[in-house]
């Protein structure tokens, strides 16, 4: 294997030497004796016959002379004295042999003969030495050029690139052909730039980390930093060499830096970051602001700067668990300001991670004591109605229950006694506490709402409707109605709520209709064409309507439409189906003419068909 | 109400508004229930009623107690504690406790039955309905109700 390998390097060099006038000699220094031996034995031969032999010595001789010129390890002159004693003998063998063919060519003349060869091929086994370890160092050159993790290239003085090394090419994608030899301009984004950097190098400075763009083949930009100077040769321009590192990722981290560091800097909150023994080594302007210690007097304290005394034990833990997960953590707690007073903050606790090793911590700090503040009253003022309505709930009722029990006892006892006119007044009285006990109810029923809590799932309208209408089997008793319900699909809401809702439309639907003699009350659904995750359920009646021109009042609480005479009850129906739609997210509407019936439509969200566990399948086709 | 002071109990009212205990005693009155009934106008002297204490101190007169009749909103001591400690305490904890009430509020009826008790009533405005109510229980809790021998 290994001299199968070396043999190719060895025919790899012979080629290599085609470009030295050497190579007629001799494939390399090893060769030489061979062709000293070579030499000597057609001298002998041909000598011996025939003046040719001369001519052999000519061409031999002369090449070699001017070949030894080119030694670079002995000075040209050494060559040139070693070539010249070579040309003599071989003057002094022409002189000594005698012109045409002489068969008795003399020992002196031969040995004059070998001796010129012998001088001349050691000069020429010099100079292939020479030539090799020249040549091994250029490889190893080469090999170091074409290697390196940087990217090189060679520029002539115009700018024209004379070679590129490999990472130069990947860096920027091109085929060696496609660039070498094109213009260094072709290659930079900025016209300025590579013109600026021409000209520098032209009268002769070195470019340091000077920073440019290149244009990759597949388009994209490479930011570098090139380091160039020129290589003179006698005094002349000889070319650039140009050293092109890739700081692309560089540049972007760069850039994403001033963007944080921007950010951390304008912020109002404070940005704190710790070193792993807790010791504060940033302290932003919001981190001044908030906490009252400036940069320079906070930087290298210890953490509890600005922990207070009892929040201390809580602060090490939390630190610890962001060391031990690795993931932020965020909280509520206190913190010390330089005054001494404290204040209500929201903190984030980040591990600071350098490729996935913990470095330290930093702490995100963020005032909340005016949220705080507001929270506070918005408990109060819910507490507040809490114990308003829970009044109201009791001890409103009691008067009334009072003026009622005993406008009942007042008659079970005394009634014999009373005249019909007395009697009709307890009657207002009585009916009056009635309302106002309704009243209350519904007022309670309705502040309650907003203050349930609401649960969703996907809930088959079909059911709460069928239950809802069973429940109002006493507005039903002795009247005909036609009561449709179409096939609905499923929603998402608070079952309870939704009952509420139905509930409540079905007993307005029935009141409504109470004039008719045969009523209809039909309930159905449409998709909303824009929102197609939304269902519009409807329900219609031919009661006595409303009047379009009030429709806005029809949602109000306490707003009724209709004399108190005509149809009883407190105007709270609609509004808490309205309230109980808004909280699901919906909305509701309604239409109607005097006399014409009304349909009173809501929106709520749809439920998939496939979702849940009651999958519910369409016929096909 | 009754100033006297009977031999036992068998149904406790715990009631602060006149005006209920006047109506809830008629209608005993009118279905001869009123045997025994005695009525205390606060929770602390519910209390000592039940438990012996204060102003009815070595008197045990709770012993046969087969109902006690709860408002919520009382003076002093008010009746979700009441219930607590007469449900916590077990001389007491077996005697049936109902709830009867103006309040509506989920939280009283909810906290209501998480301390044990029998039965909530919320006092209807109209007092045919309070009358009902009142001689349903009564019949429910002292006729059909077999309680603890």
């Amino acid at each position: 294997m290994r001299s199968k390998q070396q043999l190719f390097e060895n025919i790899a060099q012979s080629f290599h030497r085609l470009n030295t006038p050497l190579w007629v000699f001799t494939p390399g220094p090893r060769w030489t004796w061979g062709v000293l031996v070579l030499s000597i034995g057609a001298i002998f031969l041909l000598d011996s016959v025939t003046p040719l032999g001369f001519v052999v010595w000519m061409l031999y001789l002369f090449p070699l002379w001017i070949a030894g010129g080119m030694s670079e390890r002995h000075s040209s002159s050494f060559i040139f004295i070693i070539g010249g004693i070579c040309a003599g003998l071989m003057l002094l063998g022409f002189w000594l042999s005698p012109p045409g063919i002489d068969p008795s060519i003399g020992f002196i003349n031969r040995l004059i003969g070998m001796l010129a060869v012998g001088v001349t091929t050691w000069s020429v086994k010099q100079l292939m030495e020479q030539r090799e370890v020249l040549h091994r160092s250029e490889a190893e050159l080469r090999d170091f050029v074409e290697g390196a993790a940087i990217g090189l290239h060679g520029e002539s003085p115009d700018g024209t690139i004379l070679w590129a090394n490999r990472a130069e090419l990947e860096l920027l994608g091109y085929d060696r052909e496609e660039y070498v030899g094109h213009h260094i301009r072709e290659f930079h984004v900025d016209p300025l730039v590579v013109e600026h950097m021409l000209n520098a190098l032209s009268v002769g400075h070195t470019l340091y980390n000077h920073e440019a763009k290149l244009l990759r083949k597949d388009g994209t930009t490479r930011d570098v930093s090139i380091v160039a100077n020129v290589s003179w040769n006698r005094g002349q321009f000889s070319h650039t060499r140009c050293f092109t590192r890739d700081i692309t990722a560089l540049k972007e981290a760069e850039w994403q830096q001033a963007h944080l560091a921007a950010i951390v800097k304008s912020t109002d909150d404070a940005v704190i970051s710790f070193s792993p023994d807790s010791r504060i080594l940033t302290w932003n302007k919001g981190a001044e602001k908030l906490l009252g210690w400036t940069e320079a007097q906070a930087i290298g304290q210890p953490k509890w700067l600005f922990v207070p005394h009892d929040r201390l034990q809580e602060s090490t833990a939390l630190f610890e668990t962001v060391r031990l997960e690795q993931a932020p953590r965020n909280t509520e707690t206190q913190r010390l300001r330089k005054d001494g007073s404290l204040v209500d903050v929201s903190i984030t606790v980040s591990p600071v991670l350098l490729k996935g090793r913990l470095i330290g911590v930093s702490e995100t700090v963020r005032d909340i004591s005016a949220r705080k503040r507001t929270e506070e009253a918005l408990l109060e003022a819910n507490k507040e109605l809490e114990a308003f309505s829970y009044t109201v709930s009791h001890d409103l009722r009691a008067p009334l229950r009072s003026i009622n029990g005993f406008v009942k006892i007042l008659l079970e006892d005394h009634g014999p006694a009373l005249n019909d006119e007395a009697r009709r007044c307890l009657g207002i009285i009585h009916k009056g506490a009635q309302r106002m006990g309704e009243l209350i109810d519904d007022l309670l029923t309705f502040s309650r709402l907003s203050r349930s809590s609401i649960e969703l799932r996907a809930i088959d309208p079909k059911d709460i409707i069928k239950e809802a209408w069973l429940e109002l089997q006493q507005d039903r008793e002795g009247r005909t109605i036609e009561f449709i319900v179409n096939d609905l699909p499923r929603c998402r809401a608070d079952r309870r709520l939704l009952k509420q809702v139905w509930s409540n439309l079905l007993s307005n639907a029935l009141k409504y209709t109470r004039p008719r003699d045969s009523a209809r009350i039909e309930i159905g659904w449409s998709e909303d064409a824009q929102h197609s995750k939304e269902i519009v359920y409807w329900i219609c009646d031919n009661g006595v309507g409303f009047d379009q021109r009030y429709v806005h009042k029809l949602f109000g609480v306490f707003q009724r439409l209709h004399r108190a005479e005509d149809f009883e009850g407190t105007g709270v129906g609609l509004a808490i189906v309205q309230r109980i739609v808004k909280r699901h997210g919906g909305r509701v509407w309604a239409e109607g003419q005097v006399d014409q019936g009304a349909t009173i439509s809501m929106m709520l969200e749809r439920v998939n068909e496939y979702e849940g566990a009651g999958v519910h399948l369409s016929p096909i086709g | 109400m009754n100033t006297k002071e009977p031999e036992y109990i068998s149904v406790l009212l715990v009631e602060d508004n006149p005006d209920d205990v006047e109506m809830t005693l008629r209608v005993f009155d009118q279905y001869h229930l009123a045997n025994h009934i005695h009525v205390v106008r606060d929770g602390a002297e519910a209390l000592d009623c039940l438990f012996s204490t204060g102003t009815y101190e070595n008197r045990d007169v709770c012993h046969q107690t087969k109902l006690i009749l709860l408002d919520l909103k009382l003076p002093k001591v008010d009746g979700l504690e009441v219930l607590r400690r007469c449900k916590a305490d077990p001389r007491t904890k077996s005697i049936p406790v109902v709830i009867l009430t103006s309040s509506r509020e989920e939280r009283d009826v909810v906290e209501s039955y998480k301390l044990g008790v029998n039965s909530y009533i919320v006092k209807p405005v109209d007092f045919h309905q309070f009358v009902e109510a009142v001689r349903q229980l009564n019949v429910y809790w002292l006729v059909l109700n077999q309680g603890l021998p």
